[in-house]
């Protein structure tokens, strides 16, 4: 993702990636990614929860909420333009494909 | 000879561990993951040939036993996430429908800051929303 994140700048838009993990583990998962865009941390899965993506018993034990993989495309006046689940949340969103759809939009 | 049955389940158990630690940077064998099941599945075959091979009078077998369990247990637990584990996720019903408004949100960032959705969204700018496991 970061690495076409200029490649998201020209189809002019912006990415904002969502977990339950907590910000500080965030922070490092930036530094190791590199990534400049905002990863926001939803604790108590209140996002997660509007969206309609807590999965749970996701993890086995797990006490926090866990997010089924999903990406959302906005247009700029916030109303959803697209949306992709994915069947096996093994396998991600590639960010070609993502622009793909951002062009076809 | 018990060589075979311990080099196939180091084989196979690799195959298992490389598919979380190695094979994510390729993302293409990390998605399908046949590449990994096959190799994991040939260990735990070699390992049983192995095994059936070891039956030398007067020697213990159960250190082949031991190593074709080991190999055969990577496999299944391999192909077991690979098929079916991963493909368990709550159907579509629920989820937020294209053409609605996306609900707001206050979240922290990965500098503490907190930002909103109407904050991100202000700029004129389309958004792709990445909701991701994370904990990792």
């Amino acid at each position: 993702m970061q690495a076409r994140h200029e490649d998201f700048r020209g189809a002019n838009a912006e990415i904002v990636a969502i977990s339950s993990s907590p910000w500080e583990k965030h922070a490092e998962l930036a530094r190791r990614l590199g990534a400049a865009f905002p990863i926001l941390s939803d604790p108590d899965g209140a996002a997660i929860k509007s969206y309609g993506l807590l999965h749970p018993d996701a993890l086995p034990l797990a006490e926090f909420p866990v997010a089924r993989p999903a990406e959302f495309i906005l247009d700029a006046g916030g109303v959803i333009r697209k949306r992709l689940l994915t069947q096996n949340w093994r396998v991600r969103e590639r960010a070609e494909h993502l622009l793909e759809e951002l062009r076809g939009i | 000879m018990s060589l075979l049955a311990w080099a196939g389940a180091a084989l196979s158990f690799a195959a298992m561990a490389s598919y979380f630690v190695v094979i994510p940077r390729w993302p293409d064998l990390r998605d399908s993951g046949h590449a990994s099941v096959a190799l994991a599945l040939a260990g735990a075959a070699m390992s049983i040939v192995g095994m059936r091979r070891s039956r030398v009078p007067g020697m213990r077998r159960w250190p082949a036993a031991m190593a074709c369990w080991l190999g055969a247990a990577s496999a299944a637990f391999l192909a077991t996430y690979i098929y079916h584990l991963s493909y368990q996720l709550p159907g579509p019903e629920g989820v937020i429908e294209v053409g609605s408004r996306a609900p707001d949100f206050r979240l922290r960032d990965q500098e503490g800051r907190e930002r909103t959705l109407s904050e991100l969204a202000g700029a004129g700018r389309r958004l792709v929303v990445v909701f991701f496991r994370g904990h990792w």
